[in-house]
């Protein structure tokens, strides 16, 4: 065996064992579960999200789009049985368009928190029950003792916990798996909408990717946008 | 005098002072009395407090009552057959020679027990025993042995009640005011006088009113005691001796309590559905160290609404459960949340749960099966999800907690309606969501849709037109929202949505799903009466 294998070799098993530690030992027999959008499966080291982690959408204003791709990841982890809790604080979540969206309504738990803390509240408990398949949250701020907590309850149930926030939170610290930046693209008046999808932090090589999407808003089906994406968009950091 | 504020009642002490009622408030205020108060009559307050004691009282009897006068001021408990289960000093060598038997002797101590009860909320009370309720309501308002030698109990032979109120005012049989002015000015003031007249005389000059409440005292005509509240199948009760107040004290009694509840309930095959759990709360003599008595609780804990009422505070919670349950650990941990929300206000002196409703207890399901639909009751996600629900709407309230019902209204905000999942009547839950084949709806709308300040040079023809006026032409221009200004690019649309004049307020509108330049998603209608915008919601 030449020095080149050899070392390529050894790169490999060095791979193999950062994934092994980069994966927490009490997932190691956790199924993914697909995030309802093919495109973005395909980037994730497991091929979708895992259950007990949580994942950030960040969205700037209003109409972007981060509850649409949220709430079809929520329709995958709620497809075993299991309950959606969406905690709604600003009664804002319009319950039709989740049926539409293919939710069944009777798995869906809606806890209409009146402040933050019972926000913060309902989401850990929510998060920390078996039953649960996704929460579904739109916490604005968000400090980095809840978050911790929120991870750890979400690893204890085995919930994939699915928060929704303002842009400005990529300056934050985070404790999700995934961090996702969603970006709206003009359609250019076609009736599927287009979405840039920034992997701000993922497990994998594939953080720091973009991708398009385009979003049929009659069936609710996510497919790559016609054209791919720029692969000179530049590469951002795994970890903030 | 109309507009005199005058006293309505006063305490031993003032009466002393000669403090009378119905004088006018200002005479006894020129008194300049030190050390006393004066409070404001509030007549519902005290029928409230008066209707707390009652409940407090049902250790002494299964039913008990207040009496029917437009200001009640007494409680009425049936001891028949109760004062045998009570012992006091009176049995214990400390004999009284006017109580002879055994049975007086369960009721001396009875009486003595509940007077002693008030006088630990520093409360002085009159009691009376006698053979019928307004007999003993008569004897505790107007006998000698109270207003003179001011004895606080007074038990009355059995068989003797009538000879007592011989010797009683008139006014003990609490007549229409017209018909006791009347007897006086007959010259009749005592019920002994009234009792030698003939009984048909009395009805017919004095109406059948006086010889109903007259046979009522006397035990001619039985009168029913109207239960303050039907006592609960199930419950259980502690009460410590001095008042507790060490949250883990209070912690380990209510465990005890709610243990001893589920022992009945799961010896009878029933599990609660609906829990109260009641606090008998003495006030708090140690302003500075609320701490102690809070039940977790943090510093920042909002100060308690009790009832308060002298001398004592009630704390009242209820419990909603998924379904039948009679697992203690779980009712402990829903009470201790409802604690943490509001901290009791001082130290326990007595604490009771009763099960409100019931249910059969069915055999749990196993965690194996946890997250496979099974019967109707079962919660999305099995057990696990049913003590959330409890956990959620324990701590936020049962409103706040809802399922989804969607309901075929054509009018966006009606089209589904949020059910509380806990409690609330027990219905079949609808079965598969029928397929909703509506145009593309957003997951964000706004409670109320929002106007927008400037729409949109709209020029290019309209969907449909209608006869009715002139329907706005689908939106294109400038949007302001959200604080920022959006060029609509695109748009896809009009789904007209209106409802029916039956309705009260008929909506009629034309709803566009729009693109802004930037690419958002938004959701706009046009009222067809006044050509108005709103942005209704948000395709996030």
């Amino acid at each position: 065996m030449n020095h080149l294998a050899a070392k390529t070799l050894r790169i490999e098993q060095l791979q193999a064992q950062i994934a092994r530690i980069e994966d927490a030992p009490s997932r190691g027999n956790i199924t993914p579960l697909s995030s309802g959008c093919p495109p973005l499966d395909a980037l994730m080291p497991h091929g979708g999200f895992l259950p007990g982690t949580l994942v950030e959408w960040l969205a700037e204003g209003a109409g972007t789009g981060p509850a649409t791709l949220a709430a079809l990841a929520a329709r995958q982890a709620v497809s075993n049985g299991r309950a959606l809790v969406v905690v709604d604080r600003r009664g804002r979540f319009y319950p039709p368009a989740a049926v539409r969206l293919g939710i069944d309504p009777q798995r869906l738990i809606l806890v209409r928190a009146a402040t933050q803390a019972d926000q913060f509240w309902a989401v850990d408990q929510s998060l920390r029950c078996r039953g649960v398949g996704a929460v579904l949250a739109w916490p604005r701020r968000l400090d980095a003792h809840t978050f911790r907590r929120w991870q750890l309850a979400a690893e204890e149930g085995g919930v994939l916990g699915l928060l929704i926030r303002p842009a400005a939170a990529r300056k934050e610290p985070s404790w999700a798996e995934v961090r996702l930046w969603i970006e709206p693209l003009p359609s250019g008046a076609e009736a599927r909408r287009r979405l840039r999808l920034h992997l701000l932090r993922c497990h994998g090589p594939n953080a720091g990717r973009t991708l398009e999407v385009e979003i049929d808003d009659e069936t609710y089906s996510v497919s790559p946008a016609s054209q791919l994406a720029d692969p000179t968009a530049p590469r951002r950091a795994a970890r903030a | 005098m109309r507009g005199v504020e005058r006293i309505a009642a006063c305490s031993h002490e003032a009466a002393a002072l000669g403090v009378v009622c119905g004088q006018p408030t200002a005479e006894v205020t020129g008194l300049n009395i030190p050390g006393m108060a004066v409070f404001a009559h509030d007549a519902e307050a005290d029928r409230e407090a008066l209707a707390q004691w009652a409940e407090r009282c049902e250790r002494f009897s299964p039913l008990v009552g207040v009496d029917d006068a437009p200001e009640p001021d007494s409680l009425l408990l049936d001891v028949t057959g109760t004062a045998r289960l009570f012992h006091g000093k009176a049995a214990q060598g400390e004999r009284s020679p006017a109580h002879r038997s055994w049975f007086r002797d369960g009721e001396a101590a009875l009486v003595e027990e509940a007077v002693d009860l008030f006088a630990r909320r520093r409360l002085r009370v009159r009691a009376a025993v006698a053979d019928t309720p307004a007999g003993a309501c008569a004897v505790a308002h107007f006998h000698a042995a109270f207003l003179v030698q001011r004895s606080p109990v007074l038990l009355i032979p059995p068989g003797e009640t009538p000879a007592a109120l011989r010797r009683l005012p008139i006014e003990s049989l609490r007549l229409p005011e017209r018909t006791t002015n009347l007897l006086h000015e007959l010259g009749i003031d005592l019920l002994g006088q009234l009792a030698a007249l003939r009984r048909e005389e009395l009805s017919s000059r004095f109406g059948p009113e006086l010889l109903r409440r007259w046979d009522r005292a006397t035990g001619v005509r039985p009168e029913p005691i109207g239960a303050v509240r039907p006592r609960p199948e199930f419950a259980a009760a502690w009460e410590p001796e001095p008042p507790a107040r060490r949250r883990e004290t209070i912690e380990a009694a209510l465990e005890g309590v709610l243990a001893r509840l589920a022992g009945d309930l799961l010896a009878a095959g029933r599990g609660a559905i609906r829990i109260e759990c009641r606090f008998d709360c003495l006030p708090d003599d140690r302003r500075g160290d609320r701490a102690g008595v809070r039940l977790g609780g943090n510093g920042s804990a909002p100060e308690p609404q009790a009832e308060t009422s002298a001398g004592l505070s009630f704390r009242r919670f209820t419990l909603g459960l998924f379904r039948p349950t009679v697992d203690v650990r779980h009712l402990l941990g829903l009470l201790q949340l409802k604690l943490e929300q509001e901290p009791l206000a001082g130290p326990v002196a007595g604490m009771e749960v009763s099960a409100l409703e019931t249910g059969p207890l069915v055999q749990r399901q196993m965690a194996l099966f946890a997250g496979v639909p099974g019967g109707r009751h079962d919660p999305p996600g099995g057990d696990a999800v049913a003590e959330l629900l409890e956990r959620l709407s324990s701590r936020l309230g049962r409103q706040t907690v809802v399922s989804v019902v969607l309901l075929p209204d054509a009018q966006p905000e009606r089209a589904w309606r949020g059910e509380p999942l806990i409690g609330g009547p027990r219905r079949k839950r609808a079965g598969k969501a029928r397929a909703v084949e509506l145009p593309p709806r957003p997951l964000l709308v706004f409670p109320r849709p929002v106007a927008l300040r400037a729409m949109p040079a709209v020029h290019v023809h309209g969907g449909g037109s209608t006869s009715s006026g002139e329907p706005p032409a689908r939106p294109l221009g400038c949007v302001h929202f959200d604080g920022e200004e959006h060029r609509v690019v695109g748009s896809w649309g009009p789904e007209r949505i209106e409802t029916g004049w039956w309705r009260g307020r008929p909506i009629a509108r034309d709803y566009y799903h729009v693109e802004t330049a930037a690419g958002r998603r938004l959701w706009l209608f046009g009222r067809l009466d006044t050509g108005r915008w709103f942005a209704h919601g948000t395709f996030d």
